[in-house]
C-alpha cells in the first residue's frame, strides 16, 4: 500500500517540528550544576613582562584560543578558515590585523619573533613543549597550563606549578569561579603604557581643518562649474 | 556657453599630485588623513570631471563603492575581534561564525574609504592625463610599453561606455533585467564587442609597424637586455621586501634596480645610433603646473617626514579595543593643499 503524498508530507513536518522542539526545549545546563575545570596561562612578552591567568571552564575540554579569550587578557586573533585562528597580538604585543592576515606577525628574518605556543608538561613544570599545530588545534583540559612567548628562540617561560600560577594570577585558590589575570614586570621594565588619546582641543582643531578642506572643495567646485556655464 | 578652452595640465604635475594623494590610503588606516585626502581628491575630481570624459569614468567610482561595501561586509563577517560586540552568528558556521564587532565594522569602513580614495585618484588621472604627452615623458626604449599601457588604460572607459550603450539598446528591445541569469544579453555582446575592438586596435598598431623588428644597429645589445632584466627582477624583489617591512634589503634592491634600469635604458655605445623622437608641440610648463607640482611636493615632503617621525598619524588599528586615532594637525592642514589642481586654470 502506498501512502498518499499529503500524509507523508504531514508526517515529515510533524517529525521535524518534534525534533526542533526537542532541541529547543531541553534546558541548558547551568554553571552551578556542573563541576568547574581550571587551566593556567602564562604569557611572556618581548620585554620579559609576565602575565599569569587562571581560567575556569565548565566544559570537559576547550581549545587554546578559547582559553585565551576567556582569560580576559586583551588579544587580537584572525580567522584562517579550517586552519583555525591565528594570534596577532596579546596584551598589546604583536601586530595589527592587516599584517597578521599576511604574515601572522612573523617577519621574514630568521630571528624575527612571533607568538609561539607551548604546553607545560604535567609531570615537570620546567618542561615546556612547543605546539606546532597552534592554539585552535590544541585541547585544554582540567589542570593543564599553556604558555605564549613572543620570541624566536628560547621561550623563557617559568617553571611554576599550576597552584603558583593561579596565585600569581590573583586567584584566591585553584577553585576560582571567575577568570583572573595579572601582569608582572621585571625590574627595570616599565608597565605597558598605551598612547594617550588626543585631547578635546586637538580633536576640535582637526575637525575644523576637515570642514575647511570640505568647504574649500565645495566652493571651488561651484566656482569652476559656474565658470564653465558662463 | 564659453568658447574658451582650457588646455590640460602637464602630466608630470598630475603624476606628482597622484603620488602625494595616494600615499595616505596606501600606508595606513587613520581616519583623519584618509578623510582629508578623500575630500580633497573628490574636490579635484568634481572640478575636472565635467563632460564626456568624466561620464566614462563615473561607473568606475560606482564600482569602487560596491567593492567598498563588500570590503565592509567581509571584514565584519571574518574579523571576530574587538571589545564592542554588536551581534553574533552561530559558531558552527565556518569562517563567518562568531561575534560581530563594531571594531571590525569600523576597520572595514576605513578600508573602504582607502579603496575609494585610490580609485578616485586613478579616475581623476584617467580624466585629466594627456596620454600622448605622458608617453613622451618615458624613455624611447619604453615607448612600446607605454603604448601597451595606454591602450590597456583606455579600455576601462571604453568598456563602461560600451556597456551603457548595449544596455540602452537591449532595453529599447524590451529587455528588463530581473536576476543574475538576465546578465547574458548584456555580457555576451560586451565580450564580443571587446574582442572586436581588440582586433581593430591590433590591426591599427600592426599597420603602423608597432612591434616590428628594429634595424640591427638599433636593436638592444645583450648587456642592455640583461641589465633591464636584472633591474626588473630587483625592482619586484625590492617591492616584495618593502611589503614585508625589510626596509634595508628593500632599499638596497631598489637602488640596484634603479642603477640597472638607468644603465639599460640610457647608456649606449658611441657608434650606436640614437633613436630620436620628434615633437609637433612642445610641452607647456607654466604657473598652474608650478602651483600644482609645488603644492604636491610640499604635501609629499610633509607626509614622508610624518611617516618617519610620527607613524601613528597615518596608522590606526581599532583592535582589540576601540580607541580614538592619533591626530597630526600639520599633516591634516597640509593635505588641504591637494586641492591645488581644483584652484588653477591652465
Amino acid at each position: 500500500m502506498i501512502l498518499p503524498w499529503h500524509i507523508i508530507r504531514l508526517w515529515v513536518l510533524i517529525s521535524l517540528a518534534a525534533l526542533l522542539a526537542g532541541v529547543l526545549l531541553v534546558p541548558a545546563p547551568t554553571l552551578a550544576d556542573e563541576e568547574l575545570h581550571h587551566a593556567g596561562l602564562v604569557v611572556r612578552d618581548a620585554q620579559g613582562r609576565m602575565t599569569y591567568a587562571w581560567v575556569p571552564f565548565s566544559e570537559e575540554e576547550i581549545d587554546g584560543i578559547d582559553l585565551l579569550h576567556r582569560s580576559g587578557i586583551p588579544i587580537v586573533t584572525v580567522g584562517f578558515g579550517a586552519l583555525g585562528e591565528g594570534v596577532c597580538s596579546i596584551a598589546g604585543q604583536g601586530c595589527g590585523v592587516a599584517e597578521c592576515r599576511r604574515t601572522v606577525c612573523q617577519a621574514s628574518a630568521a630571528n624575527a619573533p612571533y607568538w609561539q605556543y607551548f604546553q607545560q608538561a604535567p609531570s615537570d613544570p620546567a618542561v615546556w613543549t612547543w605546539q606546532p599545530l597552534g592554539a585552535s588545534s590544541s585541547t585544554v583540559e582540567d589542570g593543564e597550563v599553556f604558555g605564549w612567548s613572543w620570541t624566536a628562540e628560547d621561550p623563557a617561560l617559568p617553571a611554576l606549578p599550576p597552584a603558583e600560577i593561579a596565585s600569581r594570577a590573583g586567584a584566591d585558590d585553584t577553585a576560582a569561579t571567575e577568570p583572573v589575570f595579572r601582569t608582572v614586570s621585571p625590574d627595570g621594565v616599565a608597565t605597558a603604557v598605551y598612547t594617550p588619546p588626543p585631547d578635546g582641543p586637538t580633536t576640535v582643531a582637526a575637525a575644523v581643518i576637515l570642514v575647511v578642506i570640505a568647504g574649500s572643495a565645495l566652493a571651488l567646485t561651484v566656482w569652476r562649474r559656474a565658470e564653465a556655464v558662463t | 556657453m564659453s568658447t574658451q578652452r582650457t588646455r590640460p595640465l602637464d602630466p608630470r604635475a598630475w603624476i606628482i599630485w597622484a603620488v602625494a594623494a595616494g600615499l595616505p590610503p596606501l600606508v595606513g588606516r587613520n581616519p583623519w588623513p584618509l578623510a582629508a585626502t578623500l575630500i580633497a581628491v573628490l574636490g579635484v575630481w568634481a572640478c575636472w570631471s565635467a563632460g564626456a570624459a568624466g561620464a566614462h569614468w563615473r561607473p568606475l567610482l560606482r564600482l569602487a563603492l560596491v567593492f567598498g561595501v563588500v570590503s565592509v561586509l567581509f571584514n565584519l563577517l571574518t574579523a571576530h575581534v574587538g571589545d564592542r560586540a554588536i551581534g553574533a552568528l552561530p559558531e558552527a558556521w565556518p569562517v563567518i561564525g562568531g561575534v560581530l564587532t563594531l571594531n571590525a565594522l569600523i576597520y572595514g569602513l576605513l578600508s573602504a574609504m582607502a579603496i575609494f580614495s585610490l580609485v578616485a585618484v586613478g579616475a581623476t588621472l584617467g580624466v585629466t592625463l594627456d596620454w600622448s604627452a605622458t608617453m613622451r615623458l618615458l624613455p624611447e626604449r619604453m615607448a612600446a610599453l607605454a603604448v601597451v599601457g595606454s591602450v590597456a588604460w583606455s579600455y576601462l572607459p571604453r568598456t563602461t561606455a560600451a556597456f551603457a550603450e548595449i544596455r540602452e539598446a537591449q532595453m529599447a528591445r524590451g529587455y528588463r533585467p530581473r536576476g543574475i541569469r538576465d546578465a547574458a544579453p548584456l555580457v555576451i555582446p560586451l565580450l564580443a564587442g571587446g574582442l572586436e575592438r581588440s582586433m581593430i586596435t591590433a590591426e591599427a598598431l600592426e599597420a603602423r609597424a608597432f612591434g616590428a623588428p628594429l634595424a640591427p644597429e638599433l636593436t638592444s645589445r645583450r648587456w642592455q637586455v640583461a641589465s633591464l632584466l636584472v633591474g626588473l627582477v630587483a625592482a619586484l624583489t625590492g617591492a616584495f621586501c618593502l611589503a614585508l617591512g625589510q626596509l634595508t634589503v628593500a632599499g638596497g634592491l631598489l637602488a640596484v634596480a634603479a642603477a640597472s634600469l638607468l644603465a639599460g635604458l640610457f647608456i649606449r655605445r658611441g657608434d650606436q645610433p640614437h633613436l630620436r623622437r620628434t615633437r609637433y608641440r612642445d610641452p607647456v610648463w607654466e604657473r598652474p603646473e608650478w602651483i600644482v607640482s609645488g603644492a604636491a611636493l610640499a604635501v609629499l615632503t610633509v607626509e614622508i617626514a610624518v611617516l618617519f617621525l610620527d607613524p601613528a598619524a597615518f596608522r590606526y588599528e581599532p583592535y582589540p579595543s576601540l580607541t580614538p586615532p592619533a591626530i597630526s594637525l600639520p599633516l591634516l592642514a597640509v593635505l588641504g593643499l591637494l586641492l591645488a589642481p581644483a584652484a588653477v586654470r591652465p
